[in-house]
């Protein structure tokens, strides 16, 4: 079963609630998880993991063979990114920063003088700590295809997930509701959206389930510091109601969390008592497989 | 040195906010601004042209625009490091300092006074 954590909103605490949720399902399942938050990864960090380099990221780039190259500027003229800059008899200039891999150029040219090489975009980490196998992304850094770093990520976390005869995929999202987080949540079998008693967390929650929607990804909805303001929690519960959406599960803002954080250190290993929580959230999750 | 940069031919540009030629103030940064004047080896004004680049709504980067007017050396204020990339690549050499007038920054880079820019020398700001 792959499970997606996201809620648009940043700071609801995703990263909290898959790192949870992983520790829990592995009591019981092999479990993996995977942080695709690859701008800013750092589930490694709240599960005290030391990752390890797994393999490299690549991304198409064009290579240009000068002595086919007629300078006639139609590679130049395709690219939409303009990272391929032409002036009249020269050789096509090239940007190798802001080329997405669209291999336009290489299409477009009628001499066949361009052909396909690689760039590196970002890194896979892995690690394991508290039963939980962890599969990290992270965009290289002034990269821009983060979208590509996921999905890579998750097509290259199924040979290991193989290999571990995994269970349990969990899958840490960025924030927002970008092609980063759309890439995070594709093909999943259920999605979990993590919320915060705030106008903006309720705005965005909106814009995120609208993509569970789209996808048509069973949901549920998990509203975290729910005591923060309890007047604004209903106001999201009558939201969650009306559109038939299951709250799954109500944590309150406590210490604990901080010191998990700071500590490095699951929040169950703080307190246990969250332990009920989070097994609460996986029985409704579980439930819904029926 | 010095004298062999008499003595080749180049065309040297600087990014400015109007057409006063050689007193213009240099503009702050090198691709958001006005018009190019562009300056012979010997520090004569021999076109100043409008910046018809993206940055000003039009098409096309402004190194682009730059080489398409020949220019081998660019003098400004600020850059970022894929517009160094950009230049490099287009075999632009780029010189940053903090001088105010396009005179001032001409007579510095005659007299082998600024060093050639890498992306390290970007500014703060476009650094990634």
């Amino acid at each position: 079963m792959k499970i997606a954590v996201t809620g648009g909103k940043g700071g609801t605490g995703k990263s909290m609630m898959a790192t949870s949720l992983a520790i829990e399902f592995a009591k019981n399942n092999k479990t993996a998880l995977l942080d695709v938050d690859v701008e800013c990864p750092n589930d490694h960090l709240l599960l005290s993991i030391k990752k390890k380099e797994y393999s490299k990221i690549y991304q198409s780039i064009p290579k240009w063979d000068f002595s086919k190259c007629t300078k006639c500027g139609k590679c130049a003229s395709v690219c939409k990114q303009n990272a391929i800059v032409f002036v009249k008899n020269r050789y096509p200039a090239f940007v190798k920063d802001i080329c997405i891999g669209c291999k336009a150029c290489i299409i477009s040219c009628p001499e066949n003088a361009i052909s396909e090489s690689k760039k590196v975009i970002g890194t896979i980490y892995t690690g394991k700590n508290h039963n939980v196998n962890l599969i990290s992304g992270e965009l290289k850094l002034g990269e821009l295809a983060s979208g590509e770093v996921v999905a890579e990520v998750r097509k290259r976390s199924e040979e290991i997930n193989k290999k571990l005869k995994i269970e349990i995929v969990l899958i840490d999202s960025a924030a927002g509701i970008g092609c980063p987080v759309i890439a995070s949540l594709v093909g999943t079998d259920y999605i979990v959206a993590v919320t915060e008693p705030t106008p903006s967390a309720l705005n965005d929650l909106k814009r995120v389930l609208y993509l569970a929607d789209h996808f048509q990804i069973k949901h549920g909805i998990v509203i975290n510091k729910h005591d923060l303001s309890e007047k604004f929690c209903l106001k999201i519960e009558k939201f969650a109601k009306e559109k038939n959406i299951a709250i799954i599960g109500k944590i309150p803002y406590k210490k604990d969390f901080v010191n998990s954080t700071v500590e490095m250190k699951p929040v169950v290993e703080i307190n246990p008592n969250y332990q009920k929580t989070f097994q609460g959230i996986i029985n409704q999750i579980n439930s819904t497989k029926k | 040195m010095e004298n062999l940069k008499k003595l080749i031919k180049m065309k040297i540009v600087i990014p400015t906010d109007s057409k006063k030629g050689l007193d213009d103030q240099i503009a702050e940064h090198f691709g958001r601004c006005l018009t190019y004047t562009f300056l012979n080896e010997k520090g004569e004004v021999i076109e100043i042209i409008d910046n018809i680049s993206e940055h000003s709504g039009g098409i096309g980067l402004p190194p682009k625009l730059m080489k398409e007017h020949g220019a081998d050396v660019l003098l400004c204020k600020g850059i970022g490091p894929r517009a160094i990339n950009l230049c490099k690549e287009l075999e632009i050499d780029v010189y940053v300092y903090q001088v105010d007038t396009v005179k001032e920054i001409f007579n510095l880079w005659q007299n082998n006074k600024l060093k050639k820019a890498g992306e390290e020398d970007a500014c703060e700001e476009h650094k990634t």
